[in-house]
């Protein structure tokens, strides 16, 4: 696999990063609006959580080099900052976090594994950083036996929202033509 | 300087892994000359043009391409115009935009200015004509772009200026002004021009010869035997606009009938003066006017996709009581409607070609084998019957417009509306749309029409209603839409107001030590300080108190959200006043951490940040200013997630129920993808041949300066910190 980056590859990762800040936008809404269906049991909102996961893995699955999951992630939460999230620049120090998570996953496979188990196993190591942090920053106040579960329900929902679903995600987008300047696109065309 | 001199020999070019896209190819360019490429789209034109560019995957190349040209200190070898508008733009200043490639070539800074200044009175976007270095890029026309464009090819004085279809997204009156702006810019410098274009009429004057793409290879002609190789070659008749005396006319026979569509006083603010429009059976009506007067802003509202300000929209067609197509579920705007929108990916649903006319035939309540009859005979007339299995997203432009016919045409709706169906076509697509445009009106149907061509309107002997243009500005046309950040701040001297004058790391930087600060903080006090400072430098720093009255309500509103939950789920129970205590720590910290950040992203100029990066901290430009042309992106894209909401109703996608909901969001947030990654790779192009491909030695045409308030706001930022460690000891 080439090790350096093309114009094409750091543009890819910006625009990537674009494209999750205003799918974010519209998410967010989604999440408040969604906040009194969870008002029984807050830690099961964690379920919609992969959503913000995404840019990590899919950045990765597209550009495949080293690098390009902790540059979608980071530029995805600095989009989301510009935008004006409530967040603010805590969105930073999460963003490179849980792009350092899917980045380990995938450098431990030397950069070669790109398939199914890789963006499973990467989707759930990035849910786990806001499963971990979200009840240390925000709910202290709650019991070990609900950060148990929220933990759980990110990583669960990150697993299969940012893994499993960015492999479709890229997938369906080989398809359509527009990666054929990476390998993703190129496997497809079986050249 | 003088011009490239080109000289192919057999020269050939194969795709990794595709069949051979060119051989054979022979012809000279003279230093200077312009040369008009024409020929089918598909037959090579692109290609060719990418080989001389220096843009294409190397190998695959036989025979020889040489390019000859002296290439001195100050100038880089080839200008590239793309043919979408927003592709071509790298910076967020018009100013700024022309500097780029000037930077690349390391001309030194101080004279960089007035060279930039010369190329906007060369192209017309000078202070005079209303426009100057100063105007953001996002708020230029479509044409303005263009001529923008024109000045950043042709700014660092290349050999060899490529343009690609550089019209084809204009109105005529537009594509007029860039085939002047390219004359202007070539007299001054003596540069070789290469243009690829369908409409090759405008260029006939200007060109010294003529290459035509056929049959897989590329011939050389005199622009004067041009009309002779049409008139004989119905093909090439097919594929290239010479004159328009033997277009088809579809004009009207019967008198139109009772109406079935009406607009009143329709008006939408800031896009759409009121308008009236009465709509009859058996009629086409076309929607003409300068870009910006709303001409698809009125199809939108007609079809009950966007609704109106004031005023009513009425659906006689329809019959019954509910007559307001806004009030339909999408289901039923599917039904009546038939809708093409300007771009036909914004409203591909599907995979295959077969599903996306299939789709338009769900919920009609046919039977299978009709439902399969119908796909079948539209693939037919379309002729995309080889392509029924293909991915809609891979066919060309014509295609990609025959289908989008196609989906609103197969479930025989009331009423066609057709936002620029001519846009960018080859004339046989032209005469396709033509005729069924013709066929519908002629069976009974009414068609509502958005154009800039006036063959179109006189072809179809169509009603015109022409809107006026969006009053008289002295920029002209420019693109109505948000405020952007661009604005306080001048590139040349790199002076700002408020907080724009510390330097965009400085300030990005501090913003992060308070927010971080407010992580650690275990203080209700110190968090409550944390956010004062930050409502304080954002007063004291220019920012409007209503400006930082709006920041801080979603802040507020998530502050109360995080207390609730603390207090709901903590040990004491929500009705202890130790549960609120306990609560008010993270409440304010969520306070704390939002408001520097929210303040910082409102004073922060990206172009300064990037040139800051590049200086201090010596981050590679590459990736420095790729970024920043990928996040310019970010409006634009904003933008289209609207559009594409609009498309998602006009084919009966969308509803009140979280099933429907979550299937819309999917289907935009896919179609937004795909939209992006095209521009992402047309914007690598235009970065690379604007010389950041070798990226070595640039220089920076804005001053970078730092001074006592930047030394000041990092010091407040690291007290900040040790303040709130402290709150743990």
């Amino acid at each position: 696999m080439a090790r350096s980056w093309r114009t094409l590859d750091i543009v890819t990762v910006a625009v990537l990063a674009v494209v999750s800040g205003v799918v974010f936008w519209a998410w967010n809404l989604v999440w408040t609006a969604t906040g009194p269906v969870f008002a029984a049991f807050p830690p099961a909102q964690a379920l919609l959580y992969g959503v913000w996961l995404v840019p990590g893995v899919l950045g990765m699955l597209i550009v495949r080099r080293p690098g390009a999951s902790l540059a979608t992630a980071f530029l995805a939460a600095a989009v989301s900052w510009l935008l004006g999230a409530w967040w603010g620049l805590s969105v930073l120090w999460y963003g490179v976090l849980q792009g350092v998570a899917p980045e380990l996953v995938f450098a431990a496979g030397r950069y070669r594994a790109f398939g199914r188990a890789s963006s499973v196993l990467a989707g759930a190591a990035a849910g786990a950083v806001p499963g971990l942090l979200d009840p240390l920053f925000w709910y202290p106040e709650w019991t070990t036996a609900w950060r148990l579960a929220y933990l759980a329900t990110c990583v669960v929902s990150s697993a299969a929202i940012a893994g499993l679903g960015s492999v479709v995600l890229a997938d369906r987008l080989a398809r359509t033509g527009v990666l054929d300047s990476f390998p993703a696109g190129r496997e497809r065309a079986g050249v | 300087m003088p011009g490239a001199r080109i000289a192919a020999r057999g020269w050939g070019y194969r795709y990794p892994g595709r069949p051979q896209a060119l051989a054979g190819v022979s012809f000279d360019v003279r230093p200077g000359e312009l040369v008009v490429l024409a020929g089918a789209s598909g037959s090579g034109k692109s290609t060719l043009l990418g080989a001389l560019a220096g843009t294409l995957p190397v190998g695959g190349s036989t025979g020889s391409l040489d390019v000859e040209a002296t290439a001195p200190a100050g100038s880089l070898p080839v200008g590239l115009v793309q043919q979408e508008p927003e592709s071509n733009i790298v910076m967020e200043r018009v100013g700024d935009d022309v500097a780029f490639p000037l930077e690349s070539a390391a001309v030194p800074p101080a004279r960089i200015w007035s060279r930039v200044d010369a190329m906007l009175r060369i192209v017309g976007l000078d202070e005079e004509r209303g426009v100057g270095p100063d105007r953001p890029t996002i708020r230029l026309s479509g044409g303005q772009q263009q001529l923008l464009a024109v000045g950043a090819a042709c700014a660092a004085d290349p050999a060899l200026v490529l343009l690609d279809e550089p019209t084809a997204n204009l109105d005529p009156e537009s594509a007029a002004a860039v085939v002047g702006a390219v004359a202007a810019a070539r007299a001054g410098s003596g540069s070789t021009v290469v243009v690829i274009e369908h409409r090759v009429e405008p260029w006939l004057a200007l060109a010294d010869r003529v290459l035509l793409s056929a049959h897989g290879t590329v011939s050389a002609h005199r622009p004067g035997d041009l009309p002779g190789l049409v008139a004989s070659d119905p093909d090439l008749a097919g594929r290239v606009w010479l004159d328009h005396a033997h277009l088809p006319r579809r004009v009207p026979g019967d008198r139109p009938g009772a109406a079935v569509l009406e607009a009143r006083g329709v008006t939408v603010p800031g896009r759409l003066p009121p308008t009236s429009l009465t709509v009859r059976a058996g009629e086409v009506v076309a929607l003409t006017g300068p870009p910006g007067s709303g001409k698809s802003t009125l199809l939108s509202c007609l079809a009950g996709l966007l609704a109106p300000g004031h005023g009513t929209v009425l659906v006689r067609w329809a019959g019954g009581q509910d007559l307001d197509p806004w009030s339909w579920p999408a289901a039923r705007i599917a039904e009546v409607f038939g809708i093409v929108f300007q771009d036909p990916e914004h409203q591909f649903l599907t995979g295959r070609v077969a599903d996306e006319l299939r789709h338009g035939l769900l919920g009609a309540g046919l039977p299978d084998t009709e439902v399969g009859a119908r796909v079948d005979a539209m693939l037919r007339r379309l002729r995309l019957g080889a392509l029924a299995q293909a991915n809609p997203f891979t066919l060309s432009g014509g295609e990609q417009r025959r289908l989008s016919v196609g989906t609103a045409l197969v479930r025989d709706p009331g009423i066609l509306l057709l936002d620029e169906p001519t846009f960018g076509q080859d004339p046989a697509t032209w005469a396709e749309v033509v005729d069924i445009i013709g066929a519908h009106r002629d069976a009974g149907g009414s068609v509502v029409l958005a154009t800039h061509d006036p063959h179109l309107v006189t072809s179809l002997g169509a009603r015109v209603l022409p809107l006026p243009g969006p009053g008289p500005t002295r920029a002209g046309p420019s693109r109505p839409g948000r405020q952007p950040v661009a604005a306080g701040r001048d590139s040349r001297t790199g002076t700002a107001s408020g907080l724009r004058r510390l330097d965009p790391l400085v300030l990005v930087t501090a913003a992060a030590l308070l927010s971080a600060a407010a992580l650690i903080s275990r203080s209700v006090g110190v968090n409550l300080g944390l956010a004062a400072v930050a409502v304080l430098a954002a007063l004291l720093g220019g920012l409007a108190p209503r400006q930082v009255g709006l920041l801080a309500i979603p802040a507020g509103l998530a502050a109360a959200s995080v207390a609730l939950s603390n207090a709901l789920l903590s040990q004491s129970g929500i009705t202890s006043p130790l549960a609120w205590q306990a609560a008010a720590l993270p409440a304010t910290r969520v306070l704390a951490v939002a408001l520097p950040g929210l303040v910082a992203a409102i004073a922060l100029d990206p172009t300064a940040l990037a040139d800051s990066l590049v200086v201090r901290l010596r981050v590679p430009a590459r990736a420095a200013y790729s970024v920043l042309a990928g996040l310019r992106l970010l409006p634009l894209l904003a933008d289209e997630w609207a559009i594409l909401g609009r498309a998602s109703r006009a084919r009966g996608i969308g509803g009140a129920g979280p099933a429907a909901r979550a299937r819309q969001f999917t289907s935009m947030a896919f179609r937004l993808l795909v939209a992006a990654l095209r521009r992402a790779g047309r914007l690598a192009v235009a970065l690379d041949v604007r010389g950041l491909r070798s990226g070595s030695d640039r220089t920076v045409a804005r001053p970078v300066t730092a001074g006592w308030v930047d030394a000041a706001a990092m010091v407040g930022g690291v007290l900040a910190l040790a303040g709130a460690l402290a709150t743990r000891l």
